[in-house]
């Protein structure tokens, strides 16, 4: 009789759904689908996933993915069937899929990430970047900035400003445009955002890990366009392949996106201290017990209410 | 006497917990901005959701789905832009271009299934597309 009422109880906790990551792939590029899984399993942020975190692989027929280099005025541009890969994503029930092709060359970045088996496996990371909402900020083309660059627009890890020198300091840049520098919170109080009496951090390897403001980034260039476009990081992985650290506020995002899509945060194994069981000052004196929030605490507090009544005889 | 208000007490654990949770649905869907027209794809199966949805700080578009006189608003990134990549002497060159169809997905109520969709990019204001599921 007692055990009736468990089915009520544990019907009442949700079961976490881990955040799913899709990749197809056509049969010959299966092997670099199951490299790619691999790596992208030892990188940050999901390595820090568990299993909040599942990766599978689904082969399709290179004909159904229909990947090609099929614009003849843009040669580079690599693209396929996006609806096949999508609803084989969601077949699969996956949060995001990305496609690997031995077909066409290049990479491509949008709904669904592709690269082709002859760049390296950093080329897809950038690309799922890209579907977390990250720009480029390597500077494009000036062909491809005529085109595309109309008017440049405003992204997480794009800042565009139309400077008013001279900066007394760094301050002053900061009550100036810190509206229009999505990352302006993050910048440290040591990091330099002015140089002289101009705007913008000076390139030195020394900041290759600081978020900092570099000129610089996809539609730099762009004629008749009277703003400067800047980047959080010196080398990100947005501007270069060679380096493909995470960094902490891409990281950021893309958690922030991943629970997005999964309708659920995810809980860390480091303890930080939303997660621990806190008390505070509720009124001058007295102190009241925080009730701990995360599915587990709650699984653990149920179990405690368990044990006191089957154990406690 | 200790064995009933144990009972009384996990009863109210139980209910409370329950009133916190809501049925969601994960929906997926098509969106062709040069049309501004919304195609639903896909409903999966239904999660018990006990906290509010986490939004996305890349958000770049809002969904609202309205159903008589229920509303239901959700801030999520969508990809409006289509990126492509190549290397050309160990350098990157490419470019992006706004994308001619979105697919997007978002968790909503179970009655939001039959609701028309809108969708609004947060930057411009600009209505993206409209559709509902059924």
């Amino acid at each position: 009789m007692k055990l009736a009422i468990l089915p009520l109880l544990f019907s009442t906790l949700a079961y976490a759904v881990p955040y799913k990551m899709v990749i197809i792939t056509d049969p010959e590029t299966k092997a670099r689908a199951e490299e790619f899984k691999e790596y992208i399993k030892s990188k940050s942020p999901f390595n820090k996933l568990g299993d909040q975190f599942a990766v599978e692989i689904s082969e399709m027929s290179a004909d159904e993915m229909a990947c090609s280099n099929d614009q003849p005025d843009a040669p580079r541009i690599i693209s396929c069937n996006t609806s096949k890969l999508w609803n084989r994503k969601s077949q699969l029930g996956g949060h995001i899929a990305a496609a690997f092709t031995s077909k066409g060359t290049g990479g491509a970045g949008g709904s669904i990430a592709v690269a082709s088996k002859d760049y390296p496996l950093s080329t897809m990371l950038h690309e799922m970047l890209h579907t977390y909402g990250l720009d480029d900020e390597y500077t494009y083309s000036e062909s491809e900035r005529k085109v595309y660059c109309k008017p440049p627009k405003l992204g997480l890890n794009t800042a565009i400003i139309k400077t008013s020198p001279p900066y007394a300091d760094k301050k002053e840049a900061l009550d100036k445009h810190a509206e229009r520098i999505p990352w302006s919170g993050k910048i440290l109080e040591e990091t330099p955002i002015t140089h002289g009496s101009g705007l913008g951090t000076t390139e030195d390897d020394k900041l290759k890990d600081t978020i900092a403001l570099f000129e610089g980034g996809n539609c730099t260039g762009t004629a008749d366009f009277d703003k400067t476009i800047y980047r959080p990081y010196l080398n990100s992985i947005m501007k270069t392949l060679s380096n493909d650290t995470i960094y902490p506020l891409y990281e950021e995002r893309m958690i922030s996106q991943m629970e997005s899509a999964r309708g659920e945060k995810f809980t860390f194994n480091t303890v930080t201290p939303t997660q621990e069981s806190a008390t505070v000052d509720c009124e001058p004196g007295k102190q009241e017990k925080v009730i701990p929030q995360t599915n587990k605490d709650l699984e653990s507090s149920i179990q405690g209410i368990y044990d006191f009544i089957f154990k406690s005889k | 006497m200790k064995t009933t208000m144990c009972w009384g007490a996990l009863l109210l654990v139980s209910l409370n917990l329950q009133a916190a949770c809501q049925e969601m649905v994960r929906s997926s869907w098509r969106l062709l901005p040069q049309e501004k027209k919304i195609e639903w794809l896909k409903d999966f199966k239904s999660e018990k959701i006990c906290s509010d949805l986490p939004e996305s700080k890349s958000a770049n578009a809002e969904l609202k789905l309205v159903l008589g006189n229920q509303i239901f608003k959700r801030n999520i990134h969508i990809a409006l832009n289509q990126y492509w990549d190549s290397i050309e002497n160990k350098k990157l060159i490419g470019g992006a271009r706004p994308s001619k169809e979105i697919f997007f997905e978002s968790h909503m109520p179970d009655w939001a299934k039959r609701a028309k969709m809108t969708v609004t990019e947060l930057e411009s204001g600009k209505i993206l597309g409209q559709g509902s599921a059924k």
